[in-house]
Order: structure tokens, then sequence, then C-alpha cells
């Protein structure tokens, strides 16, 4: 029953993907990139759990707060004015 | 206390299924964002929580609270600079 988690977590990452692919514009992509960097966090957190290392609980301690530094500079570009087209 | 742990870690994971659902379901992205974050800040929080009750050792423990000190201190935070950029945009 314990797989449950991760079945969850990969039906997470789908819709996550979902609407990467299909919302429009740049400011809902980012809105799916933070929920992204959520679930690289409760990967790691399922992962600690799995293997009973403390260090997966290291690496999302600074993966937390390096999403936070990147969804706070993308929000800083986007009220400076980036693209709003869908060219790379 | 292992199937307390275990079912706390996957209320967890299906809170933020929950909350890439949001994402798919809204009309625009304030409300997904309103939506979304909360529901994901939530399950990040029970699901270290159930960490908590699977692993009762201080070095566990000290992890886990750094862990959502920095999470419930960041992610508003974070939030609150996108609702405002995106929130400047016309398209919004």
């Amino acid at each position: 029953m314990t797989i449950l988690a991760e079945v969850f977590l990969g039906v997470a990452l789908l819709l996550v993907l979902a609407a990467l692919a299909r919302l429009p514009g740049t400011a809902n992509r980012l809105v799916a990139v933070d929920i992204l960097s959520a679930c690289a966090l409760a990967a790691c957190v399922i992962a600690a759990a799995r293997t009973g290392n403390t260090a997966f609980l290291d690496v999302a301690l600074g993966f937390a707060l390096i999403a936070f530094l990147a969804t706070v500079c993308w929000a800083f570009a986007l009220g400076a004015g980036a693209p709003d087209e869908d060219a790379p | 206390m292992s199937a307390l742990g275990w079912a706390l870690l996957i209320l967890g994971a299906a809170l933020l299924a929950v909350a890439a659902l949001d994402l798919l379901r809204l009309p625009d992205a304030l409300s997904r964002q309103h939506a979304a974050t909360k529901a994901a800040t939530l399950a990040l929080g029970v699901m270290l929580a159930g960490l908590a009750v699977l692993q009762p050792a201080f070095a566990w423990w000290i992890r886990i609270a750094a862990l959502v000190g920095v999470l419930a201190a960041t992610v508003p935070i974070a939030s609150h600079a996108l609702a405002r950029a995106a929130a400047s945009r016309p398209d919004a």
C-alpha cells in the first residue's frame, strides 16, 4: 500500500507537465514550475522515507532555497517585462 | 506508528496531485497561484509530518524542523512576488 505515495506523486508530475504544455503565457508557466519544484521536494521526502538516509533531507533543504531564489528572480523578470510569446 | 507515518505521506502526495489538478481546472493565473501554492505547501507539511512520525530520532527532527521553517518563510514570499508580477501584466 505504501507505493500509493509514489503513484500520487507520478500523477501530480503528469498533471504539472500537462499544464506546462497546455497553459498559455509566461505567468501560468511560472506557477506550473513552482508546483514542479514542490513535486521535486516531495520526491526528496519520499526518498528519505524509503532509504532511511538523512542526506535526502539536506538535498531537499538546499533545493528549497534554490527554488525560492529561482521563483523570485523569474517573478522580477516577469514584472520587468519578459516577452509573453511562445518563442524559446 | 509506521502505518500512521505512511498514511500521512500518502495523504501529502494526494494533496500535491490536487494542487497539480488546480493548475488545469482554474480559469486564470492568479487563481491558479492562489489555490495551487497553498495546497502544495500543505502537502509538503503533511509529508514532512509523516516522515517525523516514521523516523523518531533527533537527527531527523532537526532537519525536518529546518525544512518546515524554510518552506514557511520562503513559499509565501515567492508566491507574493510572482502574484504581483502576474497581476501587473495586462493578460493576467
